[in-house]
C-alpha cells in the first residue's frame, strides 16, 4: 500500500573548513517520500493492487491482471522469499500455468511528479527466457516512457545468464550490465537486484543496478551455493532525459512468463522528488595524494608505516594521461605514514 | 609462502632461512620481477595428520567461515589420507616434495561440500604469471572451483570449475572457464582411459598483460603417482588455451577456492600444489605529492544507497558524483575526497 510522509519542516547542518562545505542533512517543504513495500495490502491469497482504492496502481487491460501482490513468503506463487524477510511482495502472475505466458498491459504505480530526485526497488527477476522484468519510469502528461529496464536471460552478451539493459525512449541501447551464471551453473536470475534511477534535475539521469545476494527458498534457505552480494553490476550515469518529469512507475508490457513457481518478484520501491542527505558523522583530514600519469598506464598506490614494508592504498587507477589523485584515509595512521605509487 | 625479490641484475642468493611456518627468500637476479612461491612445504604438519594454513599467521591464507577448514595442509605424498598405505592415494606431482593442498570435505567429512571461500592473496598482478598444479577429486558434481579475483573491484576476473557430471559429457573430466562476464571460454573434455580423468595431474597457466588482458592454458601433465592403476597414457599436453581475454580489472590479488558441490573424493580429494606467481613489480612514480584530502565517515543502514558528491559552485545545484554509489550494509563507510584544484568545494552524501 501506497505510504506518502510529506516533511514538514527542515532541518540542516553545515560545516565549513578553509574553502570547503560539508552539506548535511537539508529537507525542506514539499518533499515526498513514497515506499510501497506491499505489506498494507489484505492478502488471503492473491490481489490484484489495482482493485485496493487508493492504493496508487492501476493497469491498462481488463483481463486478469498480470501483476498481483502476494502473500506470504514462498507459500503461495512463489518458492523464493522476499529479500527483507518480509511476508508480502509483488509478483508476476502470468506464468506457465496462467496464460497469456507474458505481461499484456501496463501496470502502473503513482509516484510524486520527480525532476530531480530518484525511484528505486528491488527485484528478483524470473528464470524463462525473454525478458522477465521490464519496467520504465513514465510522465504521464507527454506519454513518453522516459527509458525502460530490461533483465534478461537470453542474450546479450551470454545466452543463460542474467542481464539488465537499459534502452532509451526509441529503444536505443544505453547499458548492459551481466550477472553471470556460476560456472557450476548456478543462475544469475535466483537473486535478488536493487535497481536506481537518479534523476538530475538538469535533464540527465543516472541507473544503477546492484547485486544484493542470493535468493531465499521458501524455508528461508539460501539457494545452494549463491555468491554473496556481488554489488554494481550496471552503470549508465549523464543518459539524456527526454521528460521535463517523471510521475510513474511502470510494469511494461512483454515481461514474459513468471517463471512458474518462481515467478519476477518486486518489493520495496522507494521515490523520491528530492535528494536526502546524511549526516557526515566526525570530518577528518585526509591524504590526498597526487602523481602524473601517462594514458593507459596502471598505477597503486601505497603507504608504509616503516619505510620498508608497504601496503596497497584501496584499487589500481588507470592513467589518463593527466595528474590523478587519491585520498586516503589518515585515522590511525602514525605521524610518519609515507605514501608512495607503484607504475605498471 | 616464499616470497623471491629480484633486483638488479645479478643473481645470488640472499638468504635462505627455513622457519618453521613459512620461508621468505630473498633471490637477486633480474630488475623489477618478483616471485610467490607457495608449495606447501614449510608448514608444520605434525604427527602424520593435517593443518588449516589459514590459521597460521601472515601465511596469505585466510577463509570466510568459522567451522572445519575445507582445505587442509597434508603430509605426506599418499601416506595420510583416510586409510593409510592405501593404494589408491596420490602423491604429489613433484615427488620430491611431500606436503601438498587437499579438499578436506569429502564423503566421509559431512557436510560432503566445501562451503566457504578459502583465499591466498599475493601483491597484485598487473603482469606476469600465476601458476598451479591440480589434481582434481573424482566425485561428481564440482571438487574443484576458482575464481581468480580482484579485491578492490571484487570482481571475478576468471572462473573455473572441474567437474565430470556435466558439460557435455556424464563421467568424463571437464574444465570449464568463464570470463569476466559470464562468456564461455573454455568447455574442454578430457576423456577417461587409464587412469580417469581425474586421476591425472593438470599444470594451469594464467598469464596477466599490462592493460587487463589475460591468457589461459591447462595442460595434461601426467597422472597420479602413486597409483595402483598401471597406465601407459602419458601427459597429455595442452588441452585448452584461450589468449587476450579482457580480464575486467586491471590485476588479480586474490586466489580464492569457492564453494563447490562435490566432495573431496574420499581417498583421493582434490589436490593443489606449487601455487607460483611471477609478477612484474611497480617502479616509483616520480613526481608524486602527498596534500590533504577529507574524510567525511557516514553511518549506513543495510541496503539503502549511498552517492558522495561534490560541486564547486552552490548556486548551479549541479552536484558531481564523486566516485560510485555506495550499497549500504550497517557499517560506518568514509567518503574520501580530494580537495587540491579548486578555491570552493561543498561536499554531501546522498542516500538513496
Amino acid at each position: 500500500m501506497l505510504k506518502a510522509g510529506r516533511i514538514l519542516c527542515g532541518s540542516g547542518m553545515a560545516a565549513g573548513l578553509s574553502g570547503l562545505l560539508i552539506i548535511g542533512p537539508i529537507t525542506a517543504l514539499g518533499q515526498t517520500t513514497v515506499i510501497e513495500d506491499f505489506e498494507g495490502f489484505t492478502v488471503s491469497v492473491v490481489l490484484d493492487p489495482t482493485t485496493v482504492g487508493g492504493s496508487g496502481w492501476t493497469r491498462g487491460g481488463a483481463d486478469p491482471s498480470d501483476w498481483d501482490v502476494i502473500c506470504c513468503n514462498g507459500d503461495m506463487w512463489s518458492l523464493d522469499r522476499t529479500f527483507d524477510g518480509s511476508p508480502q511482495f509483488l509478483a508476476l502472475r502470468r506464468s506457465n500455468a496462467n496464460p497469456p505466458s507474458f505481461s499484456d498491459e501496463n501496470t502502473d504505480f503513482s509516484i510524486p511528479t520527480i525532476v530531480q530526485g530518484s525511484v528505486s526497488l528491488e527485484v528478483n527477476p524470473a528464470s524463462p527466457g525473454g525478458a522477465g522484468f521490464r519496467m520504465s519510469l513514465h510522465d504521464s502528461g507527454s506519454g513518453i516512457n522516459a527509458m525502460e529496464i530490461v533483465h534478461t536471460e537470453s542474450g546479450w552478451p551470454v545466452i543463460n545468464s542474467g542481464d539488465f539493459r537499459v534502452h532509451s525512449e526509441t529503444g536505443a541501447v544505453l547499458a548492459e550490465g551481466t550477472t553471470p551464471n556460476d560456472p557450476n551453473g548456478e543462475n544469475a536470475i535466483n537473486r535478488w537486484f536493487r535497481i536506481l534511477v537518479t534523476l538530475h534535475g538538469n535533464g540527465t539521469y543516472d541507473v544503477h543496478v546492484f547485486d544484493i545476494g542470493p535468493a531465499k527458498n521458501k524455508l528461508g534457505a539460501t539457494l545452494p551455493l549463491g555468491d554473496p552480494a556481488r554489488g554494481l553490476v550496471l552503470t549508465l550515469t549523464g543518459a539524456n532525459l527526454p521528460v521535463p518529469s517523471v510521475d510513474t512507475f511502470r510494469l511494461t508490457t512483454g515481461s514474459t512468463n513468471g517463471g512458474g513457481q518462481q515467478p519476477t518478484l518486486i518489493d520495496n520501491i522507494i521515490a523520491r522528488d528530492f535528494f536526502g542527505t546524511v549526516d557526515v558523522d566526525d570530518i577528518k583530514t585526509g591524504a590526498e595524494i597526487s602523481f602524473p600519469t601517462l594514458a593507459g598506464g596502471v598505477y597503486h598506490p601505497q603507504f608504509s608505516d616503516d619505510g620498508s614494508t608497504w601496503s596497497d592504498l584501496g584499487a589500481l587507477v588507470l592513467g589518463e594521461g593527466t595528474t590523478q589523485s587519491v585520498v586516503a584515509s589518515t585515522t590511525g595512521a602514525p605521524a610518519n605514514r609515507t605514501y608512495r605509487v607503484l607504475e605498471f | 609462502m616464499k616470497e623471491f625479490t629480484i633486483k638488479n641484475q645479478k643473481s645470488k642468493i640472499k638468504n635462505l632461512l627455513v622457519f618453521s611456518m613459512l620461508c621468505f627468500f630473498g633471490i637477486t637476479i633480474a630488475s623489477g620481477q618478483s616471485y610467490v612461491v607457495e608449495d606447501f612445504e614449510s608448514y608444520t604438519v605434525r604427527g602424520q595428520t593435517w593443518l588449516d594454513p589459514t590459521t597460521v599467521p601472515d601465511s596469505g591464507w585466510t577463509r570466510s567461515g568459522v567451522g572445519d577448514a575445507d582445505w587442509e595442509v597434508r603430509c605426506c605424498s599418499g601416506s595420510l589420507i583416510y586409510t593409510p598405505g592405501s593404494s589408491k592415494e596420490d602423491d604429489a606431482f613433484d615427488t620430491n616434495s611431500v606436503k601438498f593442498l587437499v579438499l578436506r570435505r569429502s564423503n566421509a567429512n559431512v557436510p560432503a561440500r566445501s562451503d566457504e571461500d578459502t583465499e591466498f592473496t599475493f601483491p597484485v598482478l598487473v603482469e606476469g604469471t600465476l601458476r598451479f598444479q591440480l589434481n582434481p577429486a573424482g566425485t561428481s558434481a564440482d571438487p574443484f572451483k576458482l575464481a581468480l579475483r580482484d579485491s578492490g573491484s571484487g570482481k571475478n576476473v576468471m572462473q573455473m570449475v572441474y567437474t565430470e557430471d556435466r558439460w557435455p559429457m556424464v563421467n568424463s573430466g571437464d574444465f570449464r572457464v568463464q570470463d569476466s562476464v559470464g562468456n564461455l571460454l573454455i568447455s574442454d573434455v578430457q576423456l577417461d582411459g587409464r587412469p580417469d580423468s581425474y586421476d591425472r595431474w593438470y599444470d594451469i597457466i594464467f598469464t596477466m598483460h599490462k592493460g587487463g588482458v589475460f591468457d589461459l592454458e591447462i595442460i595434461d601433465i601426467g597422472f597420479t603417482s602413486p597409483t595402483a592403476i598401471s597406465s601407459n597414457d602419458v601427459a597429455r599436453g595442452t588441452l585448452a588455451s584461450v589468449v587476450n581475454i579482457p580480464a575486467g580489472a586491471l590485476g588479480i590479488d586474490t586466489f580464492r577456492l569457492e564453494p563447490g558441490t562435490g566432495g573431496g573424493g574420499g581417498e583421493q580429494p582434490t589436490m593443489i600444489d606449487n601455487l607460483t606467481i611471477t609478477r612484474i613489480e611497480g617502479s616509483t612514480v616520480a613526481g608524486t605529492q602527498t596534500g590533504t584530502g577529507l574524510e567525511m565517515p557516514y553511518t549506513t543502514v543495510s541496503r539503502s544507497i549511498y552517492q558522495p558528491q561534490v560541486t564547486e559552485d552552490l548556486t548551479t545545484g549541479i552536484w558531481t558524483a564523486q566516485g560510485p554509489p555506495v550499497l549500504g550494509d550497517g557499517a560506518t563507510k568514509s567518503a574520501l575526497v580530494p580537495t587540491s584544484g579548486a578555491d570552493f568545494r561543498a561536499y554531501r552524501v546522498v542516500v538513496f
